[in-house]
């Protein structure tokens, strides 16, 4: 009966211990406190870009939705068809939930031409409702991967940007990272596509 | 006689099989070695736009003062902001051009294999300048 007990009590401390899986995702990047005293959390700043069907896509775009991010380049012969084939499993299991989106953009502007960019899209088959890839001027381009990248790093020491890491970033509905993964590894892409539910579940309680 | 001749055979059909080998070896590892290259010198990508994109904002500045120093200084980081967009540019042109070899012959990849991986070295080494004259640059 003692041993039984011990067996038990020894579980439940593995369990407790482990990940929370029904825990908020904590809020990613730098902080400030307001004078109130009221924590400040970096958010995604305004962007305004033009995506694959030649529409305006903005912070407005993802009003009351969550979102992935990343950046890509359709002529990139080493990490982007890593990270399209696990941004497409994403796509594919979040397909009809209105809650989620997905936002690639192209870092070459000069050739990731819209036309260029619809082609990309329509050879995966994409619902562009759902998934917006967009281009827009090279420098505004690249400031918003320093936002976002800045804000997703591992290493506070380290400097944005994309970097050519392949990462996949999450965003909540406050314009908040609040999960980032390794877009050519399918393990840490499954990671991301639960951080990705428990997220709708955060944000959208009475929801589904 | 015919296990006679049977051995020769044998043995030419595997030194050819073994060179064919031997070659496909060598362009995937050039294949990879240009990839690598590749990777390694876009690290360099968001680092170099960065400091185009503080150099730029500081041209607008100087523009407003318009002293001789002022007008030297942005001279020197137009030109350097010039240098560093023909590496952006001419990465991006490589990755529009680039394509894996897999329908060429083993001969046509290997030498098409060493044109693009010497590109990519030019093309490194140009980030690696660019860095490395906005540095001197940066105050």
């Amino acid at each position: 009966m003692y041993k039984q007990v011990c067996f038990f009590a020894l579980i439940l401390l593995i369990a407790a211990c482990g990940p929370n899986v029904d825990a908020p995702l904590p809020i990613l990047g730098e902080r400030d406190v307001a004078p109130n005293g009221d924590t400040i959390y970096r958010s995604i700043p305004n962007f305004a870009f033009v995506d694959q069907d030649s529409q305006l896509v903005n912070n407005a775009t993802f009003d009351g939705k969550i979102y992935a991010v990343d950046f890509f380049f359709i002529h990139c012969p080493t990490i982007c068809p890593k990270v399209k084939a696990n941004g497409l499993r994403i796509y594919q299991k979040f397909l009809n939930d209105d809650r989620f989106m997905l936002l690639s953009h192209s870092i070459d502007t000069k050739n990731d031409t819209v036309a260029a960019l619809k082609r990309h899209a329509d050879k995966l088959n994409i619902d562009a409702k759902k998934w917006r890839f967009v281009t827009g001027a090279r420098d505004s381009i690249f400031g918003i991967a320093d936002d976002y990248f800045s804000i997703a790093k591992e290493n506070p020491d380290a400097p944005g940007g994309f970097d050519h890491s392949g990462r996949i970033i999450l965003v909540d509905k406050n314009r908040h990272v609040r999960a980032f993964c390794n877009g050519t590894d399918a393990e840490d892409t499954d990671r991301f596509i639960r951080d990705i539910e428990r997220l709708l579940k955060e944000q959208f309680p009475a929801n589904k | 006689m015919r296990t006679f001749l049977l051995f020769p055979l044998a043995f030419f059909c595997l030194s050819l099989f073994t060179v064919a080998c031997d070659d496909r070896a060598k362009v995937q590892l050039l294949q990879k070695e240009t990839e690598d290259l590749h990777d390694d010198a876009m690290k360099g990508m968001s680092v170099i736009n960065r400091v185009a994109r503080n150099f730029k904002k500081e041209v607008a500045e100087l523009d407003s003062i318009g002293t001789t120093t002022a007008l030297e200084r942005k001279a020197a980081l137009l030109t350097v902001i010039e240098q560093m967009e023909k590496a952006e540019n001419d990465m991006m042109a490589w990755m529009a051009e680039y394509k894996a070899p897999d329908s060429l012959s083993t001969t046509e990849a290997l030498k098409y294999l060493q044109d693009q991986y010497q590109k990519m070295q030019k093309n490194q080494a140009d980030i690696k300048a660019a860095m490395h004259a906005a540095k001197s640059l940066a105050k």
